[in-house]
């Protein structure tokens, strides 16, 4: 176990968490890089409930390539196999002869990937708080899915479907959305999914 | 320290923090989310609220309006203008540029079409129109465009920075207007054949052009020693991959497979001199096959994208107008 970092949720509790899991987040690693003694980093914006979920996130992908990382890039070390003798390459280019063939990478960064979806697979509500924190945070990685997880919410529905999901007041006046109706008349049915 | 820190978070803390409503939602996050839906996708959401309608129009989904994947339904024929189009496809295309230039408001700096992609002057007008800053076009085909089209659009394009055309006979009025109207123009591609009076006409009316590729054409040794002398603005110059032409005393052509040194030395002065004649070369070999002028259809989708040029080249396709979109539109194509 390495060194660890102490959290503090809005709501007061505490969550201990290896340096790697809470570096995900490019905030908390720039204000851990500063001098301090107690090792303790106030979330005032994160309750427990949302940091849990999202220390949950971090651990997952703390030591795996991320899912933006193009193959090319993945270091050998982060390789499940640790196999770093794909086609004969030397050790100068190790790193991406390494992964461009190496099946294992592909295999562990696809699963991942798999685990992700399910995890965005949730309520909008979740997907809400894991958005802000992820924004507030800086953590890459869980901006990208959660995007991708309130995107897939809004795709196929139309605006009133989309209204429910999201809890979003209608702020047009009916002349208002007269007018834009009469320019989106290119579709057949501007509403089918 | 840790008091400061403290006191700076506790600062920014909003009173609503554990608020679940959308409404809230900052708009750079609401920008991210849509940025991953294609424009058939956005249009609904541009309908929900006052907030999303002016997120979904955000220069940073629409910065730039690939449209790669759409080619024109077309036959050749052997009368000008050469290609014939079915009106179905160019209904279809008017379609997509008015979700686009809607949804847009304004916004696309980049446009990019496929080199099957036939429009006409009533296209390129409604585009010119609506999105008046275009900075980069892409526009490979322009059989079924007119003279006094392509000027009117150029005349409103005034940010115009960067044009990727089709080699075309006559070229002066084309530079002339750009010249006129482009004040930053500085990049230009072209695709086909290049000869020394398309040399002359770059010369005479864009002396300050700085990037220019010619990438998979056939380009006439003359020309090549006209740009060499003539452009001395010029940084980048590209000509990977072309077949040089070169008049002999007989009056014959032939192919040259090698630049000499006199070139080199002339080309010296540029900052990026690009070239390529190699038979292990796959795009070289292709242009050979194919005699200079290169079939871009019997080649991988992304072929005619590439230039080894960063700032011509194309990268990937971008969400707006994805497969999903053609599907779609192919689909809904039998309604009318």
């Amino acid at each position: 176990m390495g060194k660890t970092i102490k959290l503090i949720s809005g709501d007061g509790e505490m969550f201990e968490v290896e340096e790697a899991v809470a570096f995900q987040s490019n905030i908390i690693k720039s204000l851990a890089d500063e001098d301090n003694a107690d090792d303790c980093i106030p979330l005032p914006r994160v309750d427990s409930q949302i940091l849990s979920k999202v220390l949950e996130f971090c651990r997952k992908h703390a030591n795996s390539p991320s899912v933006h990382t193009k193959f090319a890039a993945i270091p050998s070390e982060l390789c499940p196999k640790h196999d770093g003798s794909a086609a004969g390459a030397s050790s100068s280019e190790s790193s991406s002869a390494h992964s461009e063939t190496c099946r294992a990478c592909y295999d562990a960064v696809m699963k991942l990937v798999q685990w992700d979806l399910e995890f965005v697979k949730v309520d909008l509500d979740l997907i809400h708080h894991l958005l802000k924190a992820a924004n507030y945070l800086d953590i890459e990685d869980l901006m990208f899915m959660a995007v991708e997880g309130a995107a897939n919410a809004i795709r196929g529905n139309n605006p009133e479907e989309i209204r429910k999901l999201f809890d979003l007041e209608n702020d047009f006046t009916p002349e208002e959305e007269k007018e834009i109706l009469k320019e989106y008349s290119w579709l057949d049915d501007p509403f089918e999914p | 320290m840790f008091l400061f820190q403290t006191l700076e978070l506790l600062r920014m803390v909003d009173t609503k923090a554990i608020g679940k409503r959308w409404e809230e939602m900052e708009t750079d996050v609401l920008v991210k989310i849509f940025k991953e839906l294609n424009m058939i996708q956005l249009t609904p959401v541009s309908l929900v609220c006052r907030s999303w309608r002016l997120a979904c129009s955000d220069p940073f989904i629409w910065n730039t309006l690939d449209l790669g994947l759409l080619e024109s339904n077309f036959i050749q024929t052997r009368a000008l203008p050469f290609i014939w189009v079915d009106e179905r496809s160019d209904r279809r295309l008017t379609r997509i540029l008015r979700m686009a230039m809607a949804l847009s408001c304004g916004n696309i700096t980049t446009m990019i079409f496929h080199f099957n992609l036939y429009m006409k002057d009533e296209h390129l007008n409604y585009i010119s129109e609506r999105s008046p800053h275009v900075r980069r076009l892409v526009m490979p085909a322009w059989n079924r465009i007119t003279r006094v089209g392509l000027v009117q659009a150029i005349r409103r394009w005034e940010d115009l920075e960067s044009l990727t055309m089709p080699s075309i006979g006559h070229p002066s009025y084309i530079m002339e207007e750009i010249s006129r109207s482009c004040k930053n123009f500085s990049h230009l591609k072209v695709m086909g054949t290049f000869d020394v009076h398309f040399a002359s006409c770059i010369a005479m009316h864009l002396p300050k052009l700085k990037v220019l590729s010619l990438r998979c054409s056939i380009v006439t040794k003359e020309a090549l020693l006209f740009i060499l002398n003539c452009m001395v603005n010029l940084e980048v110059l590209n000509i990977s991959h072309c077949l040089l032409l070169e008049s002999l005393v007989s009056g014959r052509r032939q192919i040259r497979s090698e630049l000499d040194q006199t070139i080199f030395q002339k080309a010296s002065h540029m900052r990026d001199f690009l070239y390529c004649q190699s038979s292990s070369c796959i795009a070289c070999r292709r242009m050979i096959e194919d005699e200079g002028l290169m079939r871009w259809y019997r080649y991988e989708a992304w072929f005619w994208r590439q230039d080894e040029v960063s700032s011509l080249d194309l990268g990937e396709y971008g969400r707006l107008f994805d497969k999903n979109c053609v599907d779609r539109l192919l689909s809904s194509d039998i309604n009318f």
